[in-house]
């Protein structure tokens, strides 16, 4: 089967620090996968580098095809899309205009009425502000509308980075009972976690990165038990 | 206050509305600030001047080719926004317009200090407008312009101008063009900048360097924050406030940077989305 994300030997470098240094990974299609590590680790260099935000160099092949030196704007055509650390929300613009902004790429108007049906639907919350500005949402709801406003694009592959920062753990936990269902909607995800306890229970995968390099990887439920796992990362 | 003179003033009004809804594409949309605005109207005017005078093109001719000529300079200076990103860009912008002054300064083709003079009147199927005439010319252009400003903002466009102001990566990462709507503001700025010193360089008859100086673009940036940046209501009261004032209250002109200095500070002060912004004193006062 092919995958829907394959990564080799990717490098980021920021100056001197050398952030990412040749991270491999692969996401196949209807998985979670999962980035864990503790802060600083990479995880956030190495999503943004496969949306393309960030230079870097390795190879990133999407749905088969090699995207490494397409921009961030191409790759989101080609339905890749990210939910960026702390939203990135549009704060002067409203909850609607937000998700409008997400559709750009949509042009059928009915498509369009669909797939905000659809993000209301997961999220009622943004219904019920569509009206406001973005910047007026709690910290929870931005990440709902950085979620619904990649959603509008109806991604093939969505990035989700630290979608828990911050987030009181009753929101946590909300916000990962929608992962799931939008995971069995079909979407397949990546998302880099600290809460690395969360990030296991959901994904199906997960790749353990420490100092820009992945120093285990394998299904979810074996990581959970590894020993240096549950003492480095779960604190038991 | 004779007719003629308020004539004058209505339509140097209406080439700073244009001047500052122009920049407002800039600033207000696509988030790239600019000081050297002024540039591209003088880049405009000369256009038309030397079309005119030198080789003796009728009005039709040169308004054409100062927009295209604007639009062009605009481009170009889009190009470099792609690589170098705000502070450096509003540099760029401020040398831009030195640069641009200057040339019309020592280059002997652009008349030197002098300028060019003896641009005949406009004529329009062979007629000439008068004082009443051209003001009412340039209202017309007025018109065209804000209604391809509601145009901008109706059409997708807005929301790709708008996004890139908020945050240029989270605009790329759903798929808005950056580098491609960066391109479109500055070409269709730097036009209709082009068609505004056409406009006035048929008003005034000829064309000086310092018209187009430094000065200048701060004028029209503070017509755009003062009445409010992203708004089209907003930049067109700026440009008619700040034209008429400074006429009404004759002891000012001598302080007029003065002026527009502290109308910055308090605008950004106390009303940082300019009067008819989001947060606007006038724009609230509307609405009840």
């Amino acid at each position: 089967m092919r995958s829907v994300l394959e990564v080799q030997n990717l490098n980021v470098r920021y100056g001197e620090i050398h952030a990412v240094k040749g991270v491999s990974l692969r996401v196949e299609k209807g998985e979670i996968v999962a980035l864990i590590g503790a802060n600083g680790a990479g995880k956030t260099s190495t999503l943004s580098a496969i949306m393309g935000m960030i230079r870097a160099e390795g190879s990133v092949k999407f749905m088969g095809k090699d995207i490494e030196r397409f921009s961030p704007w191409k790759r989101a055509q080609m339905g890749l899309s990210i939910v960026p650390e702390r939203a990135r929300v549009f704060p002067n613009m409203t909850v609607l205009e937000n998700l409008e902004v997400g559709a750009y790429l949509v042009k059928d108007k009915k498509v369009f009425k669909e797939r905000l049906e659809w993000v209301y639907d997961i999220f009622p919350r943004l219904r019920e502000r569509q009206k406001q500005l973005a910047l007026t949402l709690s910290g929870g709801e931005k990440q709902m509308l950085a979620i619904g406003r990649s959603l509008m694009n109806k991604p093939k592959l969505l990035l989700i980075d630290e979608i828990s920062l911050g987030l009181m753990p009753k929101l946590v936990d909300e916000i990962f009972q929608i992962l799931i269902k939008l995971n069995e909607s079909g979407i397949t995800l990546l998302i880099s976690e600290q809460n690395t306890k969360k990030a296991l229970e959901i994904s199906s995968r997960a790749y353990v990165l420490q100092n820009g390099r992945v120093v285990k990887e394998g299904p979810s439920g074996e990581l959970k038990e590894d020993e240096e796992i549950r003492k480095a990362y779960l604190g038991v | 206050m004779t007719l003629d003179y308020l004539y004058t003033l209505i339509t140097f009004s209406n080439i700073f509305i244009i001047l500052s809804l122009s920049l407002n594409v800039l600033i207000g949309y696509a988030g790239q600030v600019s000081l050297g605005h002024a540039a591209f109207f003088g880049i405009g005017a000369y256009t038309s001047a030397v079309l005119a005078v030198k080789f003796g093109l009728g009005y039709g001719t040169t308004l054409l080719l100062s927009v295209l000529i604007g639009g062009f300079f605009g481009f170009l200076l889009g190009l470099p926004s792609l690589r170098v990103r705000h502070d450096f860009l509003v540099l760029a912008t401020i040398g831009l317009n030195f640069v641009v002054v200057a040339l019309f300064k020592y280059i002997d083709f652009f008349g030197g200090p002098y300028g060019i003079i003896g641009l005949p009147a406009a004529k329009f199927f062979g007629k000439e407008l008068g004082t009443g005439g051209y003001a009412l010319y340039t209202a017309f252009w007025v018109v065209i312009v804000i209604l391809l400003m509601i145009y901008i903002e109706k059409i997708y466009l807005r929301y790709g101008f708008e996004a890139i102001r908020e945050n240029e990566d989270a605009a790329e990462s759903i798929g808005v063009s950056v580098p491609l709507f960066k391109i479109y503001a500055f070409t269709i700025s730097g036009a209709l900048a082009g068609l505004a010193g056409n406009l006035w360089a048929y008003q005034m008859g000829m064309v000086f360097p310092d018209d187009f100086s430094f000065p200048v673009s701060i004028t029209i940036l503070t017509m755009v924050v003062l009445g409010g940046v992203g708004t089209i209501s907003g930049p067109i009261l700026g440009a008619v406030l700040l034209t008429f004032l400074p006429e009404l209250l004759r002891f000012i002109q001598d302080y007029r940077l003065l002026l527009y200095g502290i109308i910055i500070v308090i605008v950004m002060m106390y009303q940082p989305s300019g009067l008819l912004g989001r947060q606007g004193i006038l724009r609230k006062a509307f609405k009840r």
